[in-house]
């Protein structure tokens, strides 16, 4: 353990933040292994420890002698400025030690706004950014995570990604790193061997034309890399490993509950969805394994609350026995908990065997304001249904209720907008039948990014003074007791925009945005609009040319050669559904296969817990 | 419903944690180690639990308390047996005691509270200017220090609180200073504070809260330690 940190942790804020030695977590001697991997979340402790891959490579990689996984966040503000005075490297949690000293240094890439942090985080270490400037001696640098899907914006910096799921794949790669070093190998040929595991994106391996226009021409690979990489799968949840000492934080995390993943993938089809889509197709861990593996992961934690994590949670064949027996066995000292339900999918019984009797805030996202917006993008929810609902949960005693919606979606019109504002108003009218003065209505209304992957991938953002002029309309009409809106800055939107359909010539943006000090532009009060406006401007490339522009179909994206397994004329003609107002239904019925190609490419099969298997 | 008194220490990565968070990995200590901890009632159960006075984070100690009430009684062995291996590494019981039905609070019960400094020199303070130092410092009528609450500033006397020291030197350059500060509802001394009349030169490399006791005499309750 390198002490020479210690008096820096009596200076920062929240010092346990960087402390580490957490109950269960794993500490190894770096001279009885043989290959080191530090594993990167590009935000702060207490936002990234909530990070479930992270933490599931974390432990699966510790779990083999030969290797050992070591955690690093961001570095708040202050802890930054003192590391860099002292001349002192960033350093992972467990040894201390330079991220600059591992052979492979892993970023989770959760959310565009973060690659800023992933370059400080690098040059903290002393670590050059660009992966032509890093020899031998430098880790090899990779990167994971629905970021990974297009990663074309920060390409430059990475030797490798890995596509889809980690659990499996990443033993894989740490053998061929493994085999490497006792042989003496260097990187290229490392590198090589690496390009033959399935899902391994090497970035370097293709070379991106450009029209003078600015779109991509053709992204060709050379040395023999495949034409498209398509990304891993892990085919059964109820046979891939579950970690179940985790680790438990000292200090509150954001989401400071145990998580439990209980299915991965969702069948819903939600056309803005890219989480629906890159994660197919759906898996569902069966009830045993659920409930064998929770009851080991709470006695290693002793957490008082626990989260059954999925895209949808609800739509788990199993879920009602799931909730019942779990609630008979624990309650009331651990709570069981579900990231969000589904309109469709609830019921007041269900609810309150999994939010307790506290009458907390229930979320519920109807995304869009019209059941004709609701269509369009495949959200199958309609207005009475939605009314009736929430009747329910005011008449079951919920007093307060949160509903997400976008703005800026596809073919949206003014009618939408104020079919959002008639239903906010609405739904508290119908609390304020049942609670009086003490209902509540927040209503969340972020602007809608078009994803990379999704049906919507060919579509115009909106741009900023349509984002304001839709945000004001709603300020303006959401006023009032009992109403609270919330909305996302508009810069930020439009940046988030330009990275997540980004291509490789937005890397020097990035870098110059990072020397002039840009950090943390996911959050509000840090963006710093200022310094990314004046770096666009050095750069020659303009922020609209990536948010605004509809794409015409036969357009090159920078992501093309980057594979889910849903195959493109399938999102093409739900892009087509979309403006004719086809619904799509779900796929997860026996019968149902959309042909969406993912089973077929991939030779993966939907599994439900309850019923079998589906046809694929 | 029983009460016990469990003295710990807090040492290593877990002087980090704040005393807020303290209560969260203490709750989930017992919870692994499956000792019947007593809940409070309504939506959000809490484990019934009271700590003595709160330790400034970055700060070891050799003496904290709490108090836990457990669902029945237990042997006062077996707690510590079940509790010890489940508590994160840097937190460790040291002894257990059971209360009687009326014992005071932890925090009306203790008045008095130790520190150590341990403090890289240089080589020209020796035994006698570092006395003479910390004997002018102990002559001051006033000590202000700069508090900051809900960000505005306030200057307060800490003088009142500190209520004796004593120091030694370890080795050349290393010195060790005891002091006994006084904690009550009219305010402590905390140990960062004490530090800041330190000269510029000296590096302060670990500070340990030593004891925690009490001064009063109470007619029942356990009496934490006795000087």
């Amino acid at each position: 353990m390198y002490n020479f940190y210690e008096p820096f942790l009596n200076e920062v804020r929240k010092p346990s933040r960087y402390a580490g030695g957490e109950l269960n977590s794993i500490v190894k001697d770096w001279t009885k292994v043989n290959v080191r991997v530090a594993l990167a979340f590009p935000d702060l402790y207490e936002l990234g420890f909530s990070h479930l891959g992270l933490r599931l490579l974390y432990h699966r990689i510790n779990e083999e002698e030969d290797f050992l996984a070591e955690r690093v966040y961001a570095p708040a503000e202050d802890m930054e400025a003192k590391l860099r005075e002292a001349g002192l490297p960033l350093f992972s949690l467990e040894t201390r030690r330079s991220l600059a000293d591992f052979d492979l240094l892993g970023f989770t890439l959760q959310y565009e706004l973060s690659y800023t942090n992933i370059l400080n985080m690098m040059d903290m270490a002393g670590i050059p950014l660009r992966r032509k400037d890093r020899g031998e001696d430098f880790p090899l640098v990779a990167g994971g995570g629905p970021g990974s899907f297009n990663p074309e914006p920060v390409a430059d910096f990475f030797d490798f990604f890995l596509l889809g799921d980690g659990e499996e794949a990443i033993l894989e790669i740490l053998k061929v790193l493994a085999g490497g070093k006792a042989k003496g190998k260097r990187k290229a040929e490392i590198k090589k061997e690496l390009m033959t595991i399935p899902g391994i994106y090497l970035p370097e391996f293709y070379c991106v034309e450009y029209f003078p226009t600015g779109e991509v021409a053709a992204v060709r690979p050379v040395s023999g890399a495949p034409a498209v990489v398509h990304k891993r799968v892990v085919s059964d949840l109820n046979r891939a490993y579950l970690p179940q000492k985790e680790i438990v934080p000292w200090m509150e995390t954001v989401h400071d509950r145990m998580v439990l993943e209980i299915m991965r993938g969702c069948t819903r089809g939600c056309r803005f969805c890219q989480a629906g889509m890159i994660y197919r197709p759906v898996r569902e861990r069966k009830r045993e394994v659920i409930e064998e593996s929770l009851a080991a992961m709470l006695k290693h934690t002793g957490y008082e609350e626990v989260s059954l994590t999925s895209l949808s949670s609800a739509d788990h064949s199993q879920i009602q026995e799931l909730a019942g027996r779990l609630t008979a066995r624990y309650s009331p000292e651990v709570s069981i908990s579900l990231p969000s339900l589904r309109l469709d999918a609830f019921s007041p019984e269900l609810a309150a065997q999994f939010q307790g009797n506290r009458k907390a805030t229930l979320t519920f996202a109807p995304e869009a304001g019209t059941d004709r917006l609701r269509r369009v993008i495949n959200k199958g929810l309609t207005h009475r249904e939605i009314i009736t609902v929430l009747g329910t949960v005011f008449r079951s005693g919920w007093q307060k209720v949160k509903l997400y919606f976008m703005i800026g979606l596809p073919t949206e019109t003014q009618e939408d907008l104020e079919g959002l504002v008639d239903m906010a108003r609405e739904v508290l009218q119908i609390g304020r039948d049942f609670h009086r003065g003490k209902a509540r209505v927040t209503i969340s209304a972020s602007t809608f990014i078009p994803k990379p992957h999704t049906p919507f991938q060919w579509r115009p953002q909106i741009g900023r003074d349509e984002i304001l002029r839709k945000q004001k309309f709603l300020r303006d009409n959401l006023r009032g007791r009992g109403l609270e809106l919330s909305w996302n800055q508009a810069n930020m939107s439009l940046l988030e925009g330009v990275f997540s359909r980004g291509d490789r010539r937005l890397s020097n943006v990035l870098e110059e945005a990072f020397r002039r000090g840009c950090r943390f532009d996911a959050w509000p009060d840090r963006l710093r609009w200022d310094l990314w406006q004046a770096v666009f401007i050095v750069s020659g490339l303009r922020p609209d040319f990536y948010t605004v522009r509809s794409r015409p179909q036969e357009e090159v994206f920078p992501w093309s050669h980057l594979s889910t397994g849903v195959s493109t004329a399938y999102l093409w003609e739900e892009n087509c559904r979309a403006d004719s107002e086809i619904p799509t239904p779900n796929c997860r019925p026996p019968g149902r296969c959309l042909k969406c190609g993912v089973c077929r490419v991939l030779k993966v099969t939907p599994r439900v817990a309850a019923g079998g298997r589906k046809d694929g | 419903m029983d009460k016990y008194r469990i003295c710990y220490c807090k040492f290593g990565p877990a002087r980090y944690i704040s005393h807020l968070d303290l209560g969260r990995a203490l709750g989930r200590s017992l919870r692994r180690a499956g000792l019947p901890v007593a809940y409070s009632q309504g939506f959000h159960p809490l484990p019934k639990m009271a700590f003595g006075p709160p330790l400034p984070v970055g700060v070891e100690s050799e003496a904290e308390y709490v108090d836990v009430a457990f669902t029945r009684e237990l042997p006062e062995a077996e707690i510590a047996k079940h509790l010890n291996p489940s508590l994160p590494p840097g937190l460790q019981v040291t002894g257990v005691e059971r209360l009687p039905a009326k014992a005071p609070a932890l925090t009306a019960m203790i008045d008095r509270l130790s520190y150590l400094f341990v403090v890289e020199v240089a080589e020209d303070w020796n035994r006698r200017n570092t006395g003479d130092f910390l004997r002018c410092l102990w002559q001051k009528k006033e000590l202000p220090v700069i508090r900051k609450r809900q960000g505005r500033e306030k200057k307060v006397d800490v003088r009142p609180f500190w209520d004796g020291y004593k120091f030694s030197f370890i080795e050349q350059d290393l010195l060790r200073i005891e002091i006994e500060v006084i904690f009550g509802p009219q305010g402590t001394l905390r140990p960062d504070e004490f530090r800041s009349f330190f000269p510029s030169g000296w590096r302060v490399g670990k500070v340990t809260r030593l004891k925690a006791w009490s001064t009063k005499v109470f007619p029942c309750g356990s009496p934490v330690h006795r000087r």
